[in-house]
C-alpha cells in the first residue's frame, strides 16, 4: 500500500520531520516502510500559469502557439499537446527551467515560431505516466504560483509493506497512520471531518436486507448532479500518487475515502437499479455478472449479491457490475456505504480468484461502524470537491451488526515482564490513550477500552497490548538479556546425529560431495530409474507441474539422475544425500510416515578391464565403514531391495535387513539401464534407512587386550563359487579352530582366468593362544583343519 | 694361534676402513658395510671364534675384538650420515609451487553447513535439536499456529496440499513453526528446542526464489520469558555465528503465532550500518521473523500461558548461505551440479 506523506499531513501537524525520519519511526513502531518515492523532485522554474489564448502555429498543423500569462507578463509558448485549451490552469517550465533527468528548457524556435517555454504534462513533471496531454490544473490556483506551493505535487510516497499490517485494519488508509504518528510522536491528531447531515429516514431507495450473515450492515444515500465528470486535479494527483487510477468524479471520490479512512465505498447509476429497491442476498445457483473489469464471472454459492429487483448489480465487497456503475452522463447515483462479513467474503474472492482493493480491507475485518462514517466522510468531501453535486438529506440503512466496546484487563506487571523492561503506568497509559484507548486505573490494573477499529480482531486480549505499549515505548529501548534457565544436559535425536556422522564419514572418509533434491519425484525420472508407475506414493493436490505430483519414497531416482547430469564431464562421481521419504502405506495414522534415508552413489565414467563389480565393493566397504562409525551392525542378505527393483544388477545387489525386515539396498546398476542413460562405466548405489540402523547401535565396547603372545599369521587362497559365502567359511573356520584369532579378507578376484561363477579367495588367517607362543607345528594341525573344511565344501585350493 | 688371531683382526679392520674411505654413495656404504660388518663378515667370524677360545686367550683377544668392532661401527654410522647428508644438496628435484598430490576431498551441501553452525551454537546454549515431518496436518501447519482457514495471513504461504486418498487434511509444511507446537506436547515446558529443516512453498522457481527452502525454528518457553530475552539470546546467537558483536533491531511484525510479533535485522556487515547495495542502502539486513509465543499455541501445546511464556523465532538458511558465498541462484541448492558443490 502506498501513503502520501503530504495527505498525512492534513491529519497530524509533522513539521519539519523529513521523510526519512517519519519512515525510519514508522518502520520501527508500527509497519515497515520499504522505500520512500520522491515526487516533483529535482524541479526548478516551474510555475502555475493560464493559458489566455490558443492559435493555430502557422507552419504546422498539430502545433498550437499559446499565450500563457504568468503573474502580469505574457509568454508565447509553442504547444503540440491535442488537449492544451485556451482558460486552462497549467504547469509552465519557463526559460531556465529544470525538470527531472536534468532537463533544461531553453529559448527556441519551433517551425520559425519563437517558443518561451515549454507547457508540461504529467509525464515531464515526473508526476505520472501520463503523456498524451499536457497536465490540467485546477482554475483557483494563482498564476505565478511555485509548483512546490501546489497541494499534493511535491510530495514523498511512502511503499507499506502489506504483510505487517495484515492484523490491522485500521491501518489500510491515511487516517490510520495519522494516528500512529500522533501517537509516536505526543502530537495532536486531526481525525477526518464528517458531514452530520444526512440523517436515517426514508432516502427514496429501498434496503432489503436478505442475507444479514454475509453483510452486516448497509447504507444507501442518493446523490444528484453530474458524477461523471472528472475529479478535481488534487483528487486525482493524490490518488495517481497512491497507485490508483482516476476515473471520474465519483468514482475517484469513492477510492478517496478509502485511501483517507479505509472504508471501500460503491456507486450504482440510479437508473440502472430497477424498482428503486437494492436487495442484499446470496448469489443463487450458476448466477453471473459482468464485472467491471469487463470478465463475466459466474458467482460461488454464499457470495454477496447487491441486486435490484430483478438482476445482480454488483458482487458485494468485491467488485461493482459493469451496467451498474456510474458513467459520464450520471446524474443521479447511489451511494452505498457497507460492511461485509470477511471470511464468507475471503471465500468469495477464492472462489472468484479475484482480489481488489475493497477486498483487501473488508477481510481484515473492518469496524462496522466505519460505514456510516464513509458515508458521512464522501458527503463532507462533496462540500469541498464537488460543491454541484448534492447529497439527499436522509440516507436508509439496514442491518444492525456493530462493533461492542472491549474492556480488558491488564496487570502493568505483566507488561513489563513480557517486555523485559522496567516501565511505569504512566509511560504505558500515555501512548494507549493517544492510541485511541480509554485506561482507568483499578488498583494494580488498568482497565482498558479498546477503540472499535482496533477491537475487530486486533486487540483483543492483554497480551496484544503489551505489544501496543512496547511498540510506543520503543523495542530498541529494551536491554538484551540472557535468560536464567535450569541446567540439564540436552538429548540430540538418533537419527540428527547419525545423518550428520554419516555426512561426516562420507565427506571427510571417501570424499563425497553432499547434496539435495527435490522431495518430489518427476515421473519421467521414475521411468529412467525402472520404479514402477504402481508405487504406492504420496500424491500433491495442486504440484507445480503435473509431472511432479509424486513425493518421493526412494531418493535413489534422484541422485541417478544426478550421476547423469554430471558423469561426462567428472571421471568419478561420488555423491549422497541424505533426506526424508514419503511412504503412504506406513505411518501413524495422522501423517504418513517419513523416514530419514540416506542414498549415496558411486559412479565411475570408464570402468577398466577386469574391475567389474570392483566399485560396487567398494561402496559396500565405505557403507560398513559408516556402520562402524554409527557402532551400528548391518546385516546383508542376497536379494533385490525393493526400491532397486528398477535398476539393480540381479546378482549384484544385497537387501540391508533386520529382524523386522529390508530397510536398505546396495546395488551396481544394471548395464541395460545404465546404457539407457548413455553411460559406458559401472554405477553403484545404497539407499538405508538411518532410524532403522541406528537402531542396532551398541554402546558395548569390542576392545580387547594386546595379546602377550606372538601371532602366527597365514595366507590361504583358494577358488570357490559365490554359493559358498564368505560369512559362513568364517563362521565354520571359527568353529572349528579355537586358536584362529582373526581372518581378513585380502583379495578376491572374479576375472579370467577364474572361471564364471568363481571367485579367487585370498584370506589372511591370524592364529594366537592366550598362554603361549605357538608352534609351526601346532599351526600346521589348525590350517589342515579349515583346508579339510574347504575342500569338503568343493573349493579348490590354490598354491 | 693367538698372533694367528690378531693378525686375522688387523687384516679385517684394515680392510674394512680401506672399504669405508672409497665409499661415495650411500649404496657403496651400504654394500661395504653388510661385507665388512655384517653377518658374513670377518669380523663377525673372529667375534663368534672367541667363545672357543681357551679361556687364557679369550680375556685378552676378546676384548681387542669387541673394541676394534665398536669402534668400526662408530666409523661407519659417522660415515653414513655424512654421505646421507651430502647427497640433499646436490639435485634439486621438489617444487614448492607445485601443487601437493590430492586426496579425494569432500564437499559439505553449504545450506546444511551453516545449518550445522547452526545447530552447534544453540546446543552450546542447552538447546535440544528435534526435526518434524515434512508432510504435516493442516491443523499443526496452521490451525495449531492460530491461523484458521479464512485467515488472511494464509495467502503469504502458498501451500502444497496432499491429495490424500483417506481424506486427510495434509500439507508440505510451509514453515518449521508446526514443531513448536509438537516439541511442547511431547516434552511439556520448561523448554528449549530448535527444529531445522526443509519447508515448501507452491511457488514457481527462479533465481532467488525456490518451491523448498531451509529454516531453523527455535522455541524458548519457561517462566518469565520476555522480549529482552529473545533479544539477548539472538545476539548471543548472531555474535557466534557471524564473529565479534552483531547490532540487532526488533521491528513490529505480524506473525499469526507469536504476540509481539517482530522482524530481526542484523546491521549489514558490509557496510558497518551505513547503507550498500548488499541491504538495499538501508543498513540493516532482515534476518528472521521471532516474537513471544502466542497464548493460544502455548494452550495448543498444552502449556498454562499464565505461568510460563516464550519466544520463538523462524531463521532462513538459503538467503543466509547465498549472502555469505555470493551465490548467484538459489536453484543450485537443489540442481546436483558437482561444479556447484566442488567449491565448498
Amino acid at each position: 500500500m502506498k501513503l502520501s506523506l503530504g495527505w498525512l499531513r492534513e491529519f497530524v501537524d509533522l513539521g519539519g520531520r523529513s521523510a526519512e525520519e517519519i519512515a525510519q519511526v514508522l518502520t520501527m513502531r508500527t509497519a515497515l516502510i520499504e522505500g520512500i518515492e520522491w515526487r516533483g523532485r529535482g524541479i526548478e522554474g516551474v510555475v502555475v500559469g493560464k493559458v489566455l489564448a490558443k492559435a493555430k502555429h502557422p507552419n504546422a498543423d498539430r502545433l498550437n502557439v499559446c499565450t500563457v500569462g504568468i503573474g502580469a507578463e505574457t509568454f508565447e509558448i509553442v504547444c503540440g499537446a491535442p488537449n492544451v485549451d485556451a482558460g486552462q490552469t497549467v504547469f509552465v517550465a519557463q526559460v531556465g527551467a529544470v525538470l527531472p533527468g536534468d532537463f533544461r528548457i531553453k529559448r527556441s524556435k519551433i517551425r520559425g515560431v519563437e517558443s518561451n517555454g515549454m507547457i508540461c504534462s504529467s509525464k515531464e513533471l515526473g508526476l505520472g505516466e501520463d503523456h498524451d496531454g499536457i497536465l490540467v490544473l485546477e482554475d483557483e490556483l494563482a498564476s505565478g504560483t511555485a509548483l512546490s506551493d501546489v497541494p499534493g505535487v511535491v510530495d514523498a510516497i511512502f511503499e507499506i509493506d502489506n504483510k505487517s499490517i495484515t492484523h490491522r485494519p485500521d491501518l489500510w488508509c491515511h487516517e490510520g497512520f495519522a494516528r500512529e504518528l500522533a501517537a509516536i510522536y505526543g502530537i495532536e491528531f486531526r481525525p477526518a471531518t464528517t458531514a452530520t447531515e444526512p440523517r436515517p429516514g426514508d432516502a427514496g431507495v429501498r434496503v432489503v436486507l436478505e442475507a444479514d450473515d454475509l453483510c452486516g450492515k448497509y447504507h444507501a444515500l442518493m446523490l444528484r448532479g453530474s458524477l461523471g465528470g472528472p475529479a478535481p486535479a488534487l483528487v486525482r494527483r493524490r490518488l495517481e500518487a497512491c497507485g490508483l487510477r482516476s476515473i471520474s468524479l465519483g468514482v475517484d471520490l469513492t477510492n478517496y475515502v478509502m485511501l483517507e479512512i479505509g472504508q471501500p465505498t460503491h456507486l450504482f447509476d440510479a437508473r440502472h437499479v430497477g424498482g428503486g429497491t437494492i436487495r442484499v442476498r446470496r448469489s443463487t445457483a450458476g448466477e453471473r455478472l459482468r464485472t467491471l473489469d469487463d470478465v463475466d464471472r459466474e458467482l460461488p454459492a454464499d457470495t454477496c449479491v447487491i441486486a435490484d429487483a430483478t438482476r445482480a448489480l454488483a458482487i458485494g465487497g468485491i467488485m461493482g457490475g459493469v451496467e451498474s456503475g456510474t458513467r459520464a452522463d450520471t446524474t443521479e447515483a447511489i451511494l452505498e456505504a457497507a460492511w461485509f462479513e470477511p471470511v464468507r467474503l475471503r471465500r468469495t474472492s477464492t472462489g472468484l480468484g479475484l482480489r481488489t482493493d475493497a477486498l483487501a480491507r473488508f477481510e481484515k475485518h473492518l469496524d462496522p461502524g466505519l460505514a456510516e462514517r464513509g458515508m458521512r466522510r464522501f458527503v463532507a468531501l462533496l462540500a469541498r470537491f464537488a460543491p454541484a453535486i448534492s447529497a439527499a438529506p436522509t440516507y436508509t440503512v439496514a442491518g444492525s451488526r456493530a462493533q461492542g466496546v472491549l474492556r480488558l484487563q491488564v496487570r502493568p506487571e505483566r507488561v513489563r515482564s513480557r517486555l523485559g523492561v522496567a516501565t511505569s503506568v504512566e509511560s504505558m497509559i500515555d501512548p494507549l490513550q493517544r492510541l485511541g484507548f480509554r485506561v482507568t486505573v483499578q488498583g494494580d490494573q488498568l482497565a482498558i477500552d479498546v477503540p472499535t477499529w482496533r477491537a475487530t480482531r486486533d486487540v483483543l486480549g492483554e497480551d496484544d497490548v503489551v505489544e501496543e505499549v512496547g511498540r510506543m515505548i520503543g523495542y530498541d529501548t529494551i536491554a538484551p538479556v540472557l535468560p536464567h534457565v535450569v541446567c540439564a544436559p540436552v538429548t540430540l535425536e538418533p537419527s540428527l546425529v547419525a545423518w550428520r556422522a554419516a555426512s561426516a564419514t562420507l565427506r571427510e572418509r571417501f570424499g563425497f560431495a553432499e547434496v539435495l533434491s527435490h522431495a518430489t519425484a518427476d515421473d519421467q525420472q521414475w521411468a529412467r530409474a525402472g520404479m514402477s508407475e504402481t508405487a504406492p506414493a504420496v500424491r500433491l493436490k495442486n504440484p507445480l507441474q503435473q509431472n511432479a505430483a509424486r513425493l518421493r519414497r526412494s531418493l535413489a531416482p534422484a541422485l541417478l539422475e544426478f550421476v547423469d547430469r554430471n558423469i561426462r564431464t567428472v571421471e568419478h562421481v561420488r555423491m549422497f544425500e541424505c533426506g526424508r521419504v514419503f511412504v503412504p502405506e506406513l505411518g501413524d495414522g495422522e501423517i504418513p510416515a517419513q523416514p530419514l534415508a540416506l542414498c549415496a552413489v558411486v559412479a565411475d565414467r570408464v570402468t577398466r578391464k577386469g574391475e567389474g563389480g570392483l566399485l560396487l565393493r567398494q561402496l559396500k566397504g565405505m557403507l560398513e565403514d559408516l556402520a562402524r562409525v554409527w557402532t551400528a551392525t548391518l546385516r546383508f542378505e542376497a536379494g533385490i531391495g525393493v526400491d532397486a527393483r528398477g535398476f539393480a544388477h540381479p546378482s549384484r545387489c544385497a537387501r540391508i535387513v533386520d529382524e523386522r525386515g529390508e530397510f536398505g539396498f546396495i546395488a551396481q546398476v544394471r548395464p541395460d539401464v545404465a546404457d539407457r542413460f548413455g553411460w559406458r562405466g559401472e554405477v553403484a548405489i545404497f539407499e538405508i534407512d538411518v532410524d532403522r540402523a541406528v537402531e542396532s547401535v551398541s554402546r558395548a565396547s569390542t576392545y580387547v587386550p594386546l595379546a602377550r603372545f606372538p601371532d602366527v599369521k597365514v595366507d590361504l587362497s583358494f577358488i570357490t563359487d559365490f554359493e559358498l559365502d564368505f560369512a559362513r567359511i568364517e563362521r565354520e573356520w571359527r568353529a572349528a579352530s579355537t586358536l584362529l584369532a582373526d581372518v581378513e579378507l585380502v583379495d578376491e578376484y572374479v576375472a579370467p582366468p577364474i572361471p564364471a561363477g568363481k571367485r579367487s579367495l585370498t584370506m589372511r588367517l591370524r592364529f594366537r593362544a592366550v598362554d603361549k607362543t605357538l608352534t609351526d607345528a601346532e599351526v600346521g594341525v589348525e590350517i589342515e583343519k579349515l583346508k579339510t573344511w574347504l575342500a569338503a565344501q568343493g573349493a579348490q585350493l590354490r598354491a | 694361534m693367538s698372533s694367528d688371531l690378531d693378525r686375522a683382526l688387523d687384516e679385517a679392520v684394515l680392510a674394512a676402513k680401506s672399504a669405508l674411505t672409497r665409499c661415495t654413495t650411500v649404496d657403496d656404504w651400504e654394500a661395504a658395510a653388510t661385507a665388512h660388518l655384517g653377518r658374513k663378515s670377518a669380523i663377525n667370524g673372529l667375534l663368534r671364534q672367541i667363545a672357543t677360545l681357551p679361556t687364557d686367550q679369550r680375556g685378552p683377544f676378546g676384548k681387542r675384538a669387541n673394541e676394534s668392532s665398536r669402534t668400526l661401527t662408530a666409523e661407519f654410522d659417522a660415515r653414513k650420515a655424512d654421505l646421507l647428508a651430502n647427497s640433499l644438496a646436490a639435485v634439486r628435484d621438489f617444487d614448492p609451487s607445485t601443487p601437493g598430490v590430492a586426496l579425494r576431498r569432500g564437499h559439505e551441501h553449504p545450506v546444511l553447513a551453516i545449518r550445522r553452525e547452526v545447530e552447534d551454537v544453540f546446543v552450546s546454549m542447552g538447546f535440544r535439536v528435534q526435526d518434524g515431518p515434512e508432510v504435516e496436518t493442516e491443523a499443526y501447519n496452521f490451525e495449531a499456529l492460530n491461523i484458521p482457514s479464512h485467515h488472511p495471513a494464509r495467502d503469504f504461504q502458498d501451500t502444497f496440499w496432499v491429495d490424500d486418498p483417506a481424506g486427510r487434511r495434509l500439507v508440505m509444511r510451509t514453515h518449521t513453526s508446526p514443531m513448536q507446537v509438537r516439541a511442547m506436547r511431547q516434552f511439556g515446558a520448561p523448554l528449549r528446542v530448535i527444529v531445522p529443516g526443509r519447508v515448501y512453498r507452491n511457488e514457481t522457481a527462479d533465481a532467488t526464489h525456490e518451491s523448498a527452502f531451509h529454516q531453523v525454528e527455535g522455541l524458548v518457553v519457561d517462566r518469565g520469558i520476555s522480549v529482552a530475552h529473545l533479544k539477548g539470546v539472538m545476539a548471543a546467537v548472531l555474535g557466534r555465528l557471524f564473529g565479534g558483536e552483531v547490532a540487532v533491531r526488533l521491528r513490529p511484525h505480524y506473525f499469526p503465532f507469536v504476540e509481539p510479533g517482530f522482524e530481526l535485522d542484523f546491521q549489514c556487515r558490509f557496510c558497518a550500518g551505513a547503507g550498500c547495495a548488499v541491504c538495499k542502502g538501508t543498513g540493516w539486513i532482515e534476518l528472521l521473523g521471532c516474537g513471544l509465543v502466542h497464548a493460544h499455541v502455548l494452550k495448543a501445546g498444552g502449556v498454562d500461558p499464565e505461568a510460563f511464556t516464550g519466544f520463538a523465532f523462524g531463521l532462513g538458511l538459503d538467503r543466509l548461505t547465498m549472502m555469505r558465498h555470493g551465490v548467484e541462484d538459489i536453484r543450485h541448492f537443489h540442481g546436483g551440479d558437482l561444479r556447484f558443490f566442488e567449491q565448498f
